[in-house]
């Protein structure tokens, strides 16, 4: 068809993204959304994956035997224990709020004193330690065998997932890439409308198309938009992800970090997948004003796919994580906090795969028979039956 | 040489191109005339591919035109189009590659034309920071910046005043190869007579003359303006007769005598101040043509 296919989509591309690029609105914008997102990962990381310390006074028990307290509190807490002297200035910290609670020991009688309440998990904590120490040494004062004594007695507790303690965490992430996937598709999906009913508003397009073919124009505003859209979100999770490792959150960089690598090919897919009818959709438009009617049933599917990925659980999540687009928000979303077998995500690349290749064809279809008409807004219906 | 051949378009059931067939000869400027809705915008669009025709074919040197030659054509669509917000150079180097030229060579040739046209020193303007008469001198430059092989200007010359319409055609002369064919409409008929070796006329999408400017004005019976004291004498005149009387002025049409015999017989009786070959100007063909 033409003299270079594929230089002139690419000239195009180049174009599109320099002009991306001198728009200071779309600079700004840019770096406002990354200081956003990457600032809430701090924040979460900052208020969600602290250890709990209790500040503990002792009165007559030694310190080395509050070792044994802190193993009974486990994973995810700390215990900071100071001596005192005597009962009164134990009592005292703890009224001034200096120490969470005080243990106090006098003979073989044990108290824990706390303000008003004492947190259950440093309560059960010292009482099982406690209870443990002294029927080891009653045991031992009965010459009773401890472990016949024992046996039976024991719960284990078998977790069945244990990375996913953090899993409040891993929602937000989840509804984070939600976030990003909906905000960053509607930006540069909304600016190729925009980009295609702006050059048929100015006419260039009479000149464009007697130089290239349309096809060539379609390919190389899909391609520029994609590049500079996949760049932000890579950045944006890349940068997430480096984040995670800085600050040494290893638990959440390995529950989410599979899923923003996922994250980053749906949003590619999917974004494809709509780019042809974002071109259509501005196709349809003869003012840059009709962009925001032609493309609405455009923003109802991102928005309707965030909404599911944000707020969809069970089996309305499952089959959301399939239906091709809207599984591109969804699934990688889910793959945060959510056990998701490796056939599933197979499947739903696969829909999306399918239907990238079907929309994009319906949507080249439609820019191409629409974009010289420029004196009204077209109906789709009509769009599509056009010749 | 551009040969158009029963060329139509219809939109519904509204013809407005129909079965319009001419020819632009290399190196000839060649005015494509008619009113508005004419159809003339409507067939540069079909010559240039943007529009689809119903029936009809483009030549390019007696064979069927094929995209890639089309694709060396330059054109100025009716409606100006370039982008508001890119820098003059910018733009033209753009379209200069699409058209296949490397950034090199098409730094080089937008350059030229800029300086060409008197807008060197503003090619890091963008374009909506121009007056209209340099938007229009930019949107010819993007017409002409890949050397093309034929030209399709669409009202090249509206909004220009006098001067700027000559400065215009001289750039044209200068930049365009002496076996490009170039077609323009107008509907200034000043303008197209004073500019064009051939005229082409559309009326109601359809084309009623077609020919040589010179030989259309030349066209129909030979009439003499003459300016005689004596008004009787133009009663009874040797192998003439009056057509139409202007003031003191009357237009002669030679029936079957000598215009020189003509003359000695008026200045044998009466003093002559005017006498000379009468050629209608075009608007009087446009006029009969489109009736």
């Amino acid at each position: 068809m033409s003299t270079q296919p594929t230089t002139a989509w690419r000239i195009v591309a180049e174009r599109e993204i320099r002009a991306r690029f001198g728009e200071k609105t779309f600079v700004w914008g840019f770096v406002a959304m990354v200081l956003v997102s990457w600032g809430g990962l701090v924040a979460l990381d900052y208020f969600g994956d602290r250890d709990t310390t209790y500040d503990l006074g002792i009165v007559g028990v030694s310190s080395s035997a509050m070792s044994d307290v802190e193993k009974q509190l486990g994973e995810g807490y700390v215990l900071e224990t100071k001596e005192y002297d005597d009962r009164s200035d134990a009592e005292a910290a703890v009224t001034d709020g200096d120490l969470d609670a005080a243990l106090v020991s006098a003979d073989d009688d044990w108290t824990l004193v706390g303000n008003s309440a004492v947190d259950s998990p440093l309560e059960s904590a010292v009482r099982s330690s406690v209870a443990g120490a002294a029927v080891a040494r009653n045991a031992a004062a009965q010459d009773v065998d401890l472990e016949a004594l024992n046996a039976g007695a024991d719960v284990r507790v078998d977790l069945l997932d244990p990375e996913a303690e953090d899993v409040g965490q891993r929602r937000f992430v989840a509804f984070g890439l939600s976030f990003i996937f909906y905000l960053v598709s509607m930006i540069f999906g909304m600016q190729i409308a925009q980009s295609v009913v702006a050059e048929k508003e100015s006419r260039v397009v009479e000149i464009l198309a007697a130089a290239i073919s349309t096809r060539a124009l379609l390919w190389g505003k899909i391609a520029g938009n994609t590049v500079l859209a996949l760049g932000q979100v890579v950045i944006l999770v890349g940068g997430g992800l480096a984040i995670f490792a800085l600050l040494g959150n290893d638990a959440l960089l390995a529950g989410v970090g599979p899923a923003m690598a996922w994250f980053i090919a749906f949003f590619a897919l999917g974004f494809i997948a709509l780019a042809a009818l974002w071109s259509a959709a501005g196709a349809l438009a003869s003012r840059v004003q009709d962009v925001a009617s032609t493309t609405m049933p455009l923003q109802m599917v991102l928005l309707g796919g965030y909404m599911l990925g944000a707020f969809a659980s069970g089996p309305t999540l499952d089959i959301a994580s399939q239906v091709p687009v809207f599984s591109a928000i969804v699934m990688p979303g889910r793959l945060a906090y959510d056990d998701v077998a490796l056939w599933e995500i197979l499947l739903s690349l696969a829909l999306n795969v399918v239907a990238a290749v079907l929309l994009v064809r319906l949507g080249a279809r439609i820019y191409d028979r629409n974009l010289m008409q420029t004196s009204r807004k077209i109906g789709f219906r009509e769009a599509i039956r056009r010749r | 040489m551009l040969t158009v051949r029963g060329l139509s378009r219809a939109y519904g059931d509204a013809l407005v191109v129909d079965e319009v067939s001419f020819e632009v000869r290399p190196g000839r400027l060649t005015g494509f005339v008619g009113a508005n809705g004419a159809g003339k915008t409507t067939t540069m669009r079909m010559l240039m591919g943007v529009l689809a025709p119903s029936g009809g074919e483009v030549l390019w040197n007696g064979e069927p035109i094929t995209t890639d030659q089309r694709r060396s054509f330059g054109y100025m669509p009716e409606e100006r189009g370039l982008y508001p917000r890119m820098s003059l150079i910018d733009q033209l180097v753009f379209l200069a590659r699409l058209h296949g030229l490397d950034k090199g060579s098409a730094t080089d040739r937008a350059r030229h034309l800029l300086r060409h046209f008197g807008l060197d020193d503003r090619r890091d303007d963008l374009l909506d920071e121009l007056s209209l008469g340099n938007q229009q001198r930019v949107q010819i430059a993007a017409a002409l910046i890949h050397r093309p092989t034929a030209l399709i200007l669409d009202e090249p010359f509206s909004g220009l005043d006098p001067l700027a319409v000559d400065s215009m055609v001289d750039l044209l002369h200068d930049e365009v190869g002496p076996d490009v064919p170039v077609l323009f409409s107008s509907h200034q008929l000043e303008l197209v007579e004073r500019l064009c070796d051939d005229l082409i006329i559309l009326s109601g999408g359809r084309v009623v003359v077609a020919g040589a400017t010179d030989e259309l004005r030349g066209r129909g019976p030979v009439r003499y303006r003459v300016v005689v004291e004596d008004l009787s004498l133009l009663d009874t005149l040797p192998g003439a007769a009056v057509d139409s009387l202007d003031g003191d002025a009357a237009y002669v049409t030679m029936t079957s005598g000598e215009p020189a015999d003509l003359l000695a017989h008026l200045t044998a009786h009466t003093r002559v101040s005017e006498f000379h070959r009468h050629v209608e100007p075009l608007a009087h063909v446009f006029r009969e043509a489109t009736r």
